[in-house]
């Protein structure tokens, strides 16, 4: 294959991943809102482009199953039939269907999938029946349908989406379309607003498209007051490459009633092919990057009226929606490589002391200027890796419709929070931990019966609620169900019996320490091991992802009422909030998401107990102390623990102090991974370069925490 | 505002005090004007004379205002203007 059809290829096949990975949601979104046909629609086009391209690419038995599909889409969008809960089962089987059998092509492997026969079955059946009552209204179709049957469809626009797309068609790449409404009133003349100057002004840096003077209002010659607007309304439709706000600003001085303006959003769409030779794809993909405009179909949708208080926010929605530029992730990945670098250099300029003892205040003041800038870049770049978690949530509700139907429960998911951003590196590995969690909630956490909710004084329906939201420098993922909760007896029993705890060691553990237990590999209580979960494996997926993630989780529950897993993550994994501290004499940084306090401890709160180690009484916790220059090999130095800091932190295994000499203070650090001869140290998880060249280990607290056991 | 004739001849250039002046001419004078041409290539300064210009043909549907002629007008600096009910 040559390099440009592998390209090509691998267009088409993360172009299809796309289309692919958001059926699911499409398909329950639909089912949520039946009458919405738009959205059916949307799943139809996504489909009949799938067909197109992956004939194209020689993807032939994905081309011929998606036909089958999109005439059971074609079928269900173009009739009033009811889509049924069997029919979105069949959707969403199909979806499963198309999945595997990209995959098999990719792998250019030999078979089908597994429900392939069964699927086909199903749609042919209900397309048979549809040939029947077709036959008997042949004309009923949907515009979609013209639309799609037409091989070179242009936009069938009317009235003043008419003029829209006109207009559209007249703006060059990167200019903005804006239809400018004057509603001057009737003394609009004797304030100094003229329509022509602000004609005259907009043309100043953009480009008048068109204008449209309406004249109803005014009156013949005899009755003409020279002093009145009669000029009732004029539009104006401007190309510009300004902002919206830059325009607005030209309006500054007219009453919000008297003037609006909308963004006309313009979105182009590909012309979507029937299948095509290869050679002729090819030359029509390149001719699409060169010349969008020939081959694209152009869509408009209007904006609704914005009010001028209103706009800023919705611009900056549609700014968004329209800015959205594909880029390699390693390619930022290396752009925020550069960044951290940047800001090293410049903390070194910062720290030097021949810079620092200068006294010229114009070149503290550049050095300053110089500083922010830095920071202003380096959090502009890290804003570029941070996506919405919304697509993640809504790929949740497919886990909890599947998990519904094989147990027969009635659940329902509430998200909040979906648009909280979090890294894009951790997005692409939440999904599996969130599904094992979700389904763990489902199948264990919600009662069975729903005459046990009812007895319970719960509604029939069980609620799982996905939350995301910020706090401090983290971010939360809280997976919450109102069902029977954790028995932290009986948790506690399985621990002591597969040996993770004493019956002494028990006695001492609080609620939150016992449910920390089911995160164990291979800890279950479930009596009954189900496919979808109970095998304890699920939560030990979770366990991994956050150890890689730096996160931790924090488990809640109330017997009768329900549980609640709280995920914690850093926002994002390039930079770590850490606290440095001294031991002997380097420097080490303490990730702040595990601390909970600092503090210099008393002499009569230490005890030592023989061959145990060394204790510190923490009000009514008794926190085992580690001496950081002991575990890390620095020195063999011990210094009087009264007369050093301790600083208490947290894992999932519960607290412990550890020694230092002194707190340096607290810092957002770029994380650096250590070389191949420092990979080996577990209880560091990579460096950083401080501000005066020095280099500090950011310590691996759970890795301590063994150490210490 | 030129006068050649039967025709006026104004621009979009227009001071205030030019249209104030070219509407007390007209008026008097409206049933005497066969056509008036506006001269288009050059910026507006008031929207009173297009306004003025509508009420001057709502007045006489007869009289030719060249800018009326057709219901769009195409211009370099202002793309195509287009005008609503001036009959």
């Amino acid at each position: 294959m040559s390099d440009k059809k592998a390209r090509l290829r691998a267009i088409f096949v993360e172009e299809a991943n796309e289309i692919i990975e958001d059926l699911d949601v499409k398909i329950i979104n639909f089912e949520e809102d039946p009458e919405d046909k738009d959205i059916l629609n949307d799943i139809f086009r996504g489909i009949h482009t799938l067909k197109g391209s992956a004939n194209s690419f020689g993807f032939t038995r994905l081309g011929e199953y998606v036909h089958h599909f999109e005439d059971v889409l074609d079928y269900y969008r173009s009739e009033e039939t009811e889509v049924s809960k069997d029919v979105i089962d069949l959707f969403l089987d199909s979806v499963d269907v198309v999945k595997e059998m990209l995959q098999i092509e990719i792998d250019e492997s030999e078979g089908f999938p597994e429900k392939y026969d069964e699927t086909l079955t199903q749609i042919q059946s209900i397309i048979e029946n549809r040939d029947t009552a077709t036959s008997e209204n042949v004309e009923n179709s949907s515009d979609l349908t013209e639309e799609f049957s037409n091989e070179s469809f242009t936009a069938q626009a009317t009235n003043s989406d008419d003029t829209d797309a006109t207009m559209i068609s007249q703006c060059d790449d990167g200019e903005n379309l804006y239809k400018i409404t004057l509603l001057f009133e009737e003394d609009s003349f004797t304030r100094g607003l003229d329509h022509a100057r602000f004609l005259n002004l907009l043309g100043q840096n953009s480009k008048i498209l068109s204008s449209s003077w309406d004249f109803n209002s005014v009156p013949s010659l005899e009755s003409f007051d020279f002093k009145k607007n009669y000029l009732s309304e004029v539009v104006i439709y401007l190309a510009s490459r300004e902002e919206e706000e830059e325009l607005r600003d030209i309006f500054e001085f007219v009453e919000e009633h008297e003037w609006k303006i909308e963004y006309i959003e313009k979105t182009i769409e590909k012309e979507d092919s029937a299948p095509l030779a290869q050679e002729e794809v090819e030359s029509q993909k390149s001719d699409l990057i060169e010349q969008p405009s020939e081959i694209a179909q152009v869509k408009m949708k209007k904006t609704s009226e914005v009010k001028p208080s209103e706009a800023s926010e919705e611009k900056k929605a549609k700014t968004l929606k329209r800015s959205f530029v594909k880029i390699d992730t390693e390619k930022l990945d290396d752009l925020f490589d550069s960044v951290g670098e940047l800001v090293i250099a410049q903390n070194f300029l910062m720290e030097n002391r021949a810079v620092r003892e200068l006294e010229d205040v114009d070149l503290k003041k550049n050095l300053e200027t110089l500083y922010k800038i830095t920071r202003l870049i380096q959090n502009r770049v890290m804003g570029l890796r941070m996506v919405p978690i919304r697509d993640t949530f809504e790929k949740m509700k497919r886990v909890v419709r599947d998990v519904n139907k094989k147990t027969g429960k009635d659940a329902e998911l509430v998200l909040s929070g979906e648009d909280t951003e979090i890294d894009k590196t951790m997005i692409d590995k939440l999904a599996d931990p969130l599904i094992h969690i979700i389904r763990n909630a489902l199948d264990h956490g919600l009662e069975s019966d729903e005459q046990e909710r009812l007895n319970a004084g719960k509604s029939k329906t069980g609620i799982v609620q996905l939350r995301a939201y910020h706090q401090g420098g983290n971010i939360v993922i809280e997976v919450k169900d109102d069902g029977r909760g954790i028995d932290p007896k009986k948790i506690l029993s399985k621990a002591i019996e597969r040996e993770l705890v004493t019956e002494v060691e028990a006695e001492n553990l609080t609620d939150k320490q016992i449910f920390q237990f089911i995160m164990h590999a291979g800890f279950s209580t479930a009596e009954k091991v189900t496919d979808l979960s109970g095998r304890g494996v699920g939560l030990d997926v979770v366990k991994s992802f956050l150890e890689t993630m730096r996160g931790k989780v924090e488990i809640d529950s109330t017997l009768g009422k329900g549980s609640s897993f709280k995920i914690m993550l850093p926002l994002t994994l390039a930079i770590i909030d850490g606290m440095l501290v001294r031991t002997s004499n380097e420097i080490m940084i303490i990730p702040t998401l595990n601390i909970t306090e600092s503090f210099r401890p008393l002499k009569e709160s230490i005890h030592t107990a023989k061959g145990k180690g060394e204790y510190v009484q923490l009000r009514d916790e008794l926190l085992p102390i580690i001496r950081l220059n002991y575990i890390l090999g620095i020195s063999e130095e011990r210094v009087e623990i009264s007369e050093a800091t301790l600083v208490s932190v947290e894992n999932k295994y519960g607290k412990f102090a550890i020694l230092v000499d002194e707190l340096i203070g607290r810092q957002q650090v770029v994380v650096k991974t250590l070389g191949k001869a420092l990979a080996g140290i577990k209880e560091v998880t990579g460096g950083a370069v401080l501000g005066n060249g020095d280099i500090a280990l950011i310590l691996n607290i759970d890795e301590l925490h063994a150490n210490m056991s | 505002m030129i006068v050649d004739g039967e025709n006026l001849i104004v621009s979009f250039d227009e001071e205030q005090d030019d249209i104030e002046e070219f509407y007390t001419f007209i008026k008097p004078r409206l049933e005497y004007i066969e056509s008036i041409t506006v001269k288009s290539d050059v910026k507006i300064t008031s929207a009173l004379l297009l306004q003025l210009l509508a009420s001057i043909k709502k007045s006489k549907p007869s009289i030719k205002v060249s800018i009326f002629e057709d219901s769009r007008l195409d211009t370099q600096m202002y793309g195509s203007m287009q005008w609503s009910h001036y009959e």
